[in-house]
């Protein structure tokens, strides 16, 4: 059987180093995560083990397959070893699938045999069931008729129509719903077991990677910081930047009295050259850290870890705060007034006048109280944004009333384009203050707003463009914050952070609610994520609400079977 | 929307726009500086008797809708009226033109054709490179030239200094017509091909970089079928998109090259016939280009259904 | 974020245009002859010492003419420019946001004008129902305002949707507001686009015009016209025709080029991902 190994493989793009000597094997049929944060090269390191980089990247070093280097190898004899040896699985399912091109088509052009028309449909008939699709006229549907997790699996039946030995799959799941999510890991689970594959899984989330993999390698700013087996990362990781995003990643099991991030932003890999890639972020760097890059070197069975103060910090680094006092801080006694009040909303959508309505919201009601954090998560399609829509007005509802006490604000899920890129922060900000209703009270200044989330005055001259995704998100809220809102709606603030930076906004969000008393309407598919920030939760599905509760008793006595399957979806915080 | 409902549709706006052309084309005649009956005269003396006639021959005295009735009746009949300057048949001078014409029209867009999706893919797929940076200055410049500037400039660098093209005349033959006709076509062809080789760099810059054609590659896909199946086949919509407005482009360009070359031509009859007030013929050809843009524009949106699925299939409900 | 310096190529463009304009300005002032003066006893010279670039075949100066010409080759394609982006802006701006039964009305006249064939219209309507040149310019914002409406709305549609967009309206800022100070700016490089491309089109536009005739009198001193009318005399004095040929594809080209180069300048200048 093949393996791969990959031995101080470097990537630059016109001179710029991208990644940097990356060592990595695996085995025949073993099944090894790369773990980093965006901007981390994971995926370029996939891309570069499969022969395929981009133009105009280029790789040194040397990635050898089945004894075979593949750097400097011809595309025509590549082109041999991709689809039938390695195979590539990408993250969006929609993108990767040829619009053009049925699904059957897609199966049907990667087997390795030409087959007679029969021969060929019963062949992607049984490829199709092999993940899991059982239903023939599938294979005549064009990927837009699909949905998501349709798309992923078809694309992991073309990906496997060339039985490789080896699969890379980079975010195989990222793009999907959290139930679908758990599906489509299992499903690739079951597979590399039954076809005796080496897998190669590239993800973000630390979860992921422990629950599906033997080994884990942490990437950091083109370099590998740490490899170790899961169980043993999951207890005992031996480098700081590990630690450090074993802390920030919340849990759905309990909240956490203090959400902890890394500060500091990720470097490019060619800004750190010659030290420590975690330098700059690290609170245990002295000066050999910023002098020369440590070695991996071996500290257990299997466990590599490349930092200088290894031996020295050992005991010293970050843990997951404890779980907090079982009563939230912000969980006053007794009624309290309400923010927002909505009763029996129900949205429609006509898609054609001719076509019956889409149901995005089925008469919904929801009370949220003044000073109360209240979660509302779902899947894609469940409504969840059509309602915080409806609540800020940016739809009128089909039927129902809504009545907003004060203003409502809101911080959208991306945080590229939440800002306008033509004006600086300080303008934004400005703007916004403008707006702020006459109380008799001061108005803060544009400082003092930035101030509260944490940046510096300095900030108020820039433009978006020169703010990194945690900085634009937290002006965001400054923006929103300035006319002094009664509710802050957030509709996936944290969905598009990598972990680190995902911890500071959430912690921010905890103390405008705390602290300023302002209510939080928080929209997420993250069950950990809602644990953390909210006093009370509500389950929608399908344009209904399913189960509503505190949140702590509805995510540990989960009641309707929706939750629980919801819960059993999420990823584990632990290797199992 | 289903294939049916999508055609109908669009055979209804034909329908529509090909009234509302007729229309302005008709309107045309009254809406000329002088009067409908000096313009029917032409060159003719003003005798009691003509004008009687020409006033009954056009149903001068009724009312406008309905002469407009008259003439629309004519024109289904095939009758497009007579020549005021030469009293003949205006779809008899039309026809006896056309060869031209439309020899123009097919080399350039051979022409074009030929050189310009080869040009546009070899430069959308280096991208930077020597190769792409010649033809992007190359389509840069055709693009912007008027066509009758490039004509010029290609007349006396190829057929008065060189002297490998003759300077006047179309010829008699269809092999002396191709010879005649290699300069007007390759510069009406240089501006459909700047506008294809610019939109097709474009769109193959855009398509290489999405993930199924990584994804294709990474199957192992053999290189001819993820350049047609892949990579052509999703940049031909914008290309389809593109044809409409080039036709119309074209046939402006017809007519500008035509005056450039000396070719007597439909759009060298056009330009004589505007210049002499030949109002039946202006009518006739500008309802005869206009109905042959729409119908362009008709078999584009058709093409369309047979090249994209999303069209074909309804999206389901999610 | 800095604005990078132009290039060599950039700069020429730029000095190209910014010499055609001299000339447009300045025009006879600056002409070493009387455009219109006719010496027939020197026609379709070559070039030499007294006329640098030759004279017609009614003896009048090449180059002069060129100078003079620059007007009618600069001023109207500029009206249509200025024309053109103002109310496509407006129009594409006031479609995409408003929306509904205005952007549908909009929307169904663009379509309209599309479905025609323009520079064939602007012969016919021009030729037959005279008014000369401003006339025809008047026609060509007509006839070009609907791709710039279309452009505008639909940069301005991909915009509307966005965060940032949605955020203006939370605050409850003015509709007029939301579209000048947040959007405007932000379709800035398809409307600087237009604006070149426009010039472009009008310049060939109308020289084609007059060329066929049908723009500037007879006997005005104008590139197109030159062309139609020294065609005649091309192996006499073959810089009367290729002068004013080079002359009208370079200003094209440097208006296009400028056009290329801009939308990716201030697009990126902007937008960019950090």
């Amino acid at each position: 059987m093949a393996d791969l190994s990959v031995d101080r493989l470097t990537i630059s793009h016109r001179g710029e180093t991208l990644v940097r000597e990356v060592t990595l094997r695996i085995g025949a049929g073993e099944t090894v995560a790369l773990v980093g944060e965006s901007g981390s090269g994971k995926s370029l390191t996939a891309r570069a083990a499969a022969g395929l980089l981009p133009d105009g990247l280029t790789a040194r070093g040397s990635v050898v397959f089945d004894g075979r280097q593949l750097i400097g190898r011809p595309e025509r004899e590549l082109r041999t070893l991709r689809g039938r040896r390695i195979g590539l699985l990408l993250q969006d399912p929609f993108t990767m699938l040829n619009p053009m091109l049925t699904a059957g088509t897609h199966i049907a052009e990667t087997l390795p045999r030409a087959l007679g028309r029969a021969a060929r449909r019963a062949e992607v008939t049984r490829r199709l069931a092999e993940v899991g699709i059982t239903d023939p006229s599938v294979a005549d549907r064009y990927p837009f008729q699909l949905s998501g997790g349709m798309c992923q699996r078809v694309a992991m039946a073309a990906a496997l129509a060339g039985d490789p030995d080896l699969l890379i799959a980079d975010e195989p799941t990222t793009a999907l719903d959290t139930t679908v999510q758990r599906e489509v890991l299992d499903l690739l689970t079951r597979l590399r077991e039954s076809r005796g594959m080496g897998l190669l899984l590239i993800t973000h989330d630390l979860r992921v990677a422990f629950d599906t993999c033997d080994r884990v390698l942490v990437m950091y700013a083109g370099s590998i910081l740490e490899e170790a087996p899961a169980a043993r990362l999951a207890e005992r990781a031996g480098h700081p930047y590990t630690a450090g995003l074993l802390t920030a990643m919340p849990s759905v099991r309990h909240r956490r009295a203090t959400l902890t991030g890394i500060p500091g932003r990720v470097p490019r890999a060619a800004e750190v050259a010659g030290r420590c890639v975690f330098t700059s972020r690290c609170g245990h760097a002295d000066d050999r850290c910023g002098a020369s890059a440590p070695e991996p070197r071996p500290v257990g069975a299997g466990h590599l870890v490349a930092c200088h103060r290894q031996a020295e910090i050992a005991g010293l680094l970050s843990r997951p705060s404890p779980p907090a006092e079982k009563a939230p801080a912000t969980a006053a006694s007794g009624p309290r007034p309400a923010v927002a009040r909505v009763s029996g909303l129900r949205k429609e959508y006509r898609v054609r006048r001719s076509a019956p309505p889409v149901v995005a919201l089925g008469g919904i009601s929801l009370t949220i109280g003044d000073g109360e954090s209240v979660g509302l998560v779902g899947e894609s399609g469940s409504g969840k944004s059509t309602l915080s829509r409806c609540l800020l007005g940016l739809t009128r509802p089909t039927a129902g009333t809504i009545a907003v006490d004060g203003v409502a604000q809101c911080v959208f899920q991306d945080p590229y384009t939440s800002l306008n890129p033509a004006h600086t922060v300080g303008f934004a900000l400005r703007e916004a203050l403008g707006r702020r209703p006459a109380d008799g009270e001061v108005p803060p200044s544009e400082a003092d707003l930035l101030d509260l989330v944490g940046l510096p005055a300095e900030y108020g001259r820039r433009r978006p463009v020169a703010l990194s995704g945690g900085e634009r998100q937290r002006v965001a809220i400054a923006r929103a914050l300035a006319v002094r809102p009664r509710l802050l709606i957030c509709d996936e603030p944290v969905a598009a952070l990598d972990v680190s930076v995902q911890a500071q906004v959430l912690e921010l969000l905890r103390r405008v609610n705390r602290e300023l008393g302002t209510s939080l309407l928080f929209i997420t598919h993250d069950l950990a994520v809602v644990r953390q920030v909210t006093d009370r939760l509500v389950v929608l599905y399908h344009g209904e609400i399913v189960e509503e509760g505190p949140t702590e008793s509805v995510l540990d006595r989960p009641g309707h079977a929706y939750t629980r399957r919801l819960l059993a979806s999420a990823p584990q915080e632990t290797a199992v | 929307m289903s294939a049916l409902a999508f055609t109908l549709r669009r055979l209804g706006a034909m329908v529509l726009l090909l009234l509302v052309l007729s229309f302005l084309c008709f309107a045309l005649l009254g809406l000329s500086p002088g009067s409908p009956e000096q313009l029917l005269l032409g060159t003719r003396p003003a005798t009691p008797e003509l004008l009687a006639t020409l006033r009954a021959e056009n149903h001068l005295d009724e009312p406008f809708l309905m002469r407009y009735w008259y003439w629309i009746e004519g024109v289904l009949h095939l009758d497009l009226g007579k020549s005021v300057q030469t009293q003949q048949n205006v779809l008899d001078m039309i026809v006896e033109r056309l060869p031209i014409t439309a020899t123009l029209a097919l080399y350039s867009t051979l022409i074009a054709l030929v050189v310009a999706i080869p040009a546009g893919l070899i430069s959308g797929s280096r991208r930077s490179g020597g190769t792409d940076r010649a033809v992007t200055f190359a389509a840069l410049v055709s693009i912007s030239a008027p066509p009758f500037a490039l004509g010029l400039l290609l007349l006396y660098g190829f057929a008065v200094l060189l002297g490998w093209f003759p300077v006047y005349g179309a010829g008699e033959t269809f092999i002396e017509m191709v010879y005649h006709l290699t300069l007007p076509s390759l510069t009406l062809a240089a501006g459909s091909a700047a506008v294809i080789v610019r939109q097709l760099r474009a769109t193959v810059i855009d398509v290489i970089g999405k993930d199924f054609m990584t994804f294709a590659r990474a199957r192992g896909l053999s290189p001819i079928r993820i350049q047609v199946v892949y990579l052509l086949r999703n940049s031909s919509l914008p290309m389809l998109t593109m044809s409409g407005l080039l036709l119309s482009g074209s046939l402006a360009g017809a007519v500008v090259v035509e005056q450039a070359f000396g070719l007597a031509g439909v759009g060298n009859l056009l330009v004589k016939a505007v210049g002499q007030l030949d109002i039946p013929v202006v009518q006739a050809l500008a309802l005869l280009t206009g109905a042959a843009v729409i119908l362009i524009n008709l078999l584009v949106d058709l093409a369309y259904l047979a090249i994209d699925p999303r069209l074909r299939h309804p999206r389901s409900a999610t | 974020m800095n604005v990078r310096r132009p290039g060599p190529v950039l700069l020429a463009c730029l000095a190209a245009l910014a010499l055609v304009l001299v000339a447009a300005v300045l025009g006879e002032r600056i002409a070493p002859y009387d455009p219109l003066l006719q010496d027939p006893a020197r026609g379709a010279v070559g070039p030499g010492g007294l006329h640098w670039l030759g004279t017609d075949d009614l003896g009048r100066d090449i180059f002069s003419r060129l100078i003079a010409g620059a007007w009618t080759a600069i001023a109207g394609p500029l009206l249509v420019a200025i024309g053109t982006t103002l109310i496509g802006t407006a129009l594409g701006l006031v479609a995409a946001y408003r929306g509904r039964t205005l952007d549908a009305l909009i929307m169904r006249s663009v379509d309209l004008m599309y479905a025609l064939p323009a520079m064939l219209v602007l012969i016919v309507v021009v030729g037959v129902l005279g008014g000369g040149y401003y006339a025809a310019v008047l026609m060509l914002i007509l006839l070009v305002v609907p791709t710039d409406i279309r452009l505008v709305r639909s940069a301005a549609l991909t915009q509307r949707e966005l965060p940032y967009m949605e955020s203006a309206r939370v605050l409850g800022l003015s509709g007029s507001r939301i579209v000048l100070v947040h959007l405007l700016p932000n379709v800035l490089p398809t409307v600087v686009t237009n604006f070149l491309l426009d010039f472009v089109t009008a310049l060939v536009g109308l020289s084609s015009l007059s060329f066929l005739g049908m723009g500037v009198p007879v006997g005005t001193p104008d590139w197109g016209l030159m062309l139609a009318e020294n065609r005649s005399i091309l192996d006499l004095n073959p810089w009367s025709v290729i002068a004013p040929a080079l002359l009208i594809t370079v200003t094209a080209t440097a208006a296009t080029m400028l056009a290329d180069a801009g939308y990716d300048r201030i697009s990126s200048a902007g937008a960019r991902r950090g």
